[in-house]
């Protein structure tokens, strides 16, 4: 019989909830952390104003993969980690910008 | 022909069915009103009965513009918009911007003018609120309202409906994800069990308004989230604050010279205008009149054969043009094409009445989408307290939302003579949503109750071209001379969908065991 798999996720009630809780606030979370973050590294463009259409046409989009990744991935416990890894990385730039 | 593992598959249709539960009768009001909110000009057109012209901005202005200055107050003429009204006439608003509640706001005075000069109207007070107590274009705007924002206040209209359209677009995507032979299914309707035949359908419609409904979800929830969501905080963020920098980045440099100068001739700009936009005009906004610095942006409509169209920008005082710029921007871009490109697709107005009626078409099978699932979901659980009070929720807005919106159109015709539109369309909608419930709560067979409610919708339609001529709505005939073919075929199309709702109750009401829209064999694929 092949051993339980460290990532396999064990079903448990909390499990649900708490993948409820990424694919819904979280997802939301971090894609408003992307959008704010993406004026200062995409280019402005020939009329100078890229770096603002694109963040805002591309939101749903970036919402998309996150929700559907946090929905698909079978381990929680990645989803969780990926998710608070672009979010530290975002925050801690986001940071850099705002406050030099 | 999208092979999934079992799990994956197994929580694609446990998210495709419960973001359908969980939000699926709002996303049907929001789905049906904006199929009706296609048409939304015509409509406002059809029901104002004030008949204009068919290009309002193409007629000599400058003369009636200068005569309606002199009878405006000194502190509202610093800045006047000229918009073509979905009725034909053209709408002069005299305005200053002022501050209120600490947000920037326009006040002044609008006029309606008619064919030949003719001043129609004269009202005070701030712009927004003026076009909101319009009594002529109260029927359209309320059902663009109750799309674009539920009639709940914004922000949290525009984020109800944002997340409406993130919901339609999980359900698009999940829906492409978890069919294993997509192009296959599309073919296939079974009929002989009801519950088969209606997840047929449901399936069928679904995979054939896929790549529509996939576009709209994200267009709808852009709209939406950019305005009350993205771009406040970019402004907040990206510009500190500093609203009027981003302002800046996305319209380009205001020059400022405030020097007393003569204003230009109205009429000359956008004869201009007109000329190189090959296109008609919309709107013009004229801005710091009397003053060296005076821009005069004129907003055409999209060339034929283009998508979105550029905006000319005009020195007020000497009437030069100074540049052509797209939607966002200075010069074209990448960024601009993207943004300039949500509005022709979502509204479905880059190809004229075709692109329209195949978006009105395609609208109406995503609202049926929408309720087929519903009922699919809460017939499996049948046996279910909760979810068969569901059901006669589902069943009451299905049928009851069609039926109300219709009623505000009858009560929209009766309130017009006494020009309380604004209020009786709007109330009258509730009015007949509560009736509606009647039906819903009382009736044993839910089955029954959205085709009653349906052929009640049907009766009201066909009700309604007669309303418009009785308190006075142009003939066809006046309407043809006018150039304004949109009133005859409104009423013809009203008395057709009229028809086809009473058809379509009366053959669900008479059918043995009344399936809603039920199912019969039309296609088989070979299995």
């Amino acid at each position: 019989m092949a051993a339980a798999k460290p990532s396999t996720v064990r079903p448990g009630r909390l499990a649900p909830w708490l993948r409820a809780l990424l694919a819904g606030p979280c997802a939301f979370g971090l894609t408003a952390l992307i959008i704010a973050v993406m004026p200062f590294w995409v280019p402005k463009g020939s009329g100078g104003v890229d770096h603002i259409a694109f963040p805002l046409f591309f939101m749903p989009a970036i919402w998309a993969v996150i929700f559907f990744y946090a929905v698909l991935d079978r381990s929680l416990g990645r989803v969780a980690m990926v998710m608070t890894a672009i979010a530290v990385v975002h925050l801690v730039s986001l940071r850099g910008i705002l406050f030099g | 022909m999208i092979n999934l593992k079992a799990r994956e598959t197994r929580t694609l249709v446990a998210v495709h069915g419960w973001a359908g539960a969980v939000l699926g009768l709002l996303l049907y009001a929001v789905i049906v009103t904006g199929t009706a909110a296609v048409f939304a000009n015509e409509i406002k057109l059809w029901s104002g009965g004030l008949l204009g012209t068919s290009e309002p901005l193409n007629q000599p202005l400058n003369a009636v513009l200068l005569q309606l200055e002199a009878q405006t107050p000194e502190q509202f003429r610093e800045d006047l918009s000229v918009r073509a009204a979905p009725s034909g006439n053209v709408w002069a608003f005299f305005h200053t911007d002022e501050i209120v509640d600490g947000a920037r706001r326009e006040r002044g005075i609008l006029y309606t003018i008619g064919p030949g000069g003719k001043i129609l109207s004269r009202a005070e007070g701030l712009g927004d609120e003026l076009a909101a107590n319009d009594p002529f274009t109260a029927l359209g705007r309320f059902y663009v309202d109750l799309h674009v924002r539920l009639h709940l206040p914004n922000p949290w209209g525009l984020i109800v409906t944002g997340i409406l359209g993130l919901a339609m677009l999980v359900a698009a995507v999940s829906g492409i994800l978890m069919h294993r032979h997509l192009f296959r299914d599309i073919f296939v309707l079974r009929g002989r069990s009801r519950l088969v035949g209606l997840r047929d359908l449901h399936s069928v419609a679904g995979t054939w308004t896929l790549p529509h409904a996939f576009v709209l979800a994200f267009t709808g929830a852009y709209l939406s989230f950019a305005i009350a969501v993205g771009l406040p905080m970019l402004a907040k963020i990206a510009f500190k604050g500093d609203v009027r920098a981003m302002v800046t980045t996305l319209n380009g440099l205001p020059v400022v010279d405030p020097r007393p100068a003569p204003s230009g001739n109205l009429d000359d700009v956008l004869a201009d205008a007109r000329r190189r936009a090959d296109a008609p005009l919309l709107f013009a906004g004229w801005e710091n009149r009397g003053r060296a610095d005076s821009r005069i942006t004129v907003f055409p409509a999209p060339r034929s054969g283009d998508l979105s169209a550029s905006r000319l920008i005009y020195n007020g005082a000497t009437g030069e043009l100074i540049r052509e710029r797209p939607i966002v921007g200075t010069e074209p871009s990448l960024g601009a094409s993207l943004v300039g490109l949500i509005g022709p697709v979502h509204f479905g107005n880059f190809a004229g009445w075709w692109s329209r009626a195949v978006w009105f078409a395609l609208g109406a099978a995503s609202a049926f989408v929408t309720w087929s699932g519903l009922n699919l979901w809460v017939r499996r659980r049948a046996d279910q307290r909760g979810w068969r009070a569901l059901g006669r929720v589902t069943a009451w807005v299905g049928g009851g939302l069609p039926f109300a919106m219709a009623a505000a159109a009858m009560a929209y015709f009766l309130s017009l003579p006494s020009l309380t539109s604004v209020f009786w369309t709007p109330v009258a909608f509730l009015i007949a949503a509560a009736l509606a419930l009647v039906p819903a709560l009382t009736m044993r067979s839910i089955e029954r109750v959205p085709p009653l409610l349906f052929g009640a919708t049907g009766i009201l339609l066909l009700t309604l071209p007669l309303l418009r001529a009785a308190v006075g709505g142009p003939g066809w005939g006046a309407a043809l001379a006018a150039g304004q073919g949109a009133v005859p075929a409104m009423d013809f199309l009203i008395v057709l969908g009229g028809i086809a709702c009473v058809l379509s109750a009366v053959t669900a009401l008479r059918s043995r065991e009344p399936a809603t829209f039920g199912a019969g064999s039309f296609m088989q694929s070979a299995e």
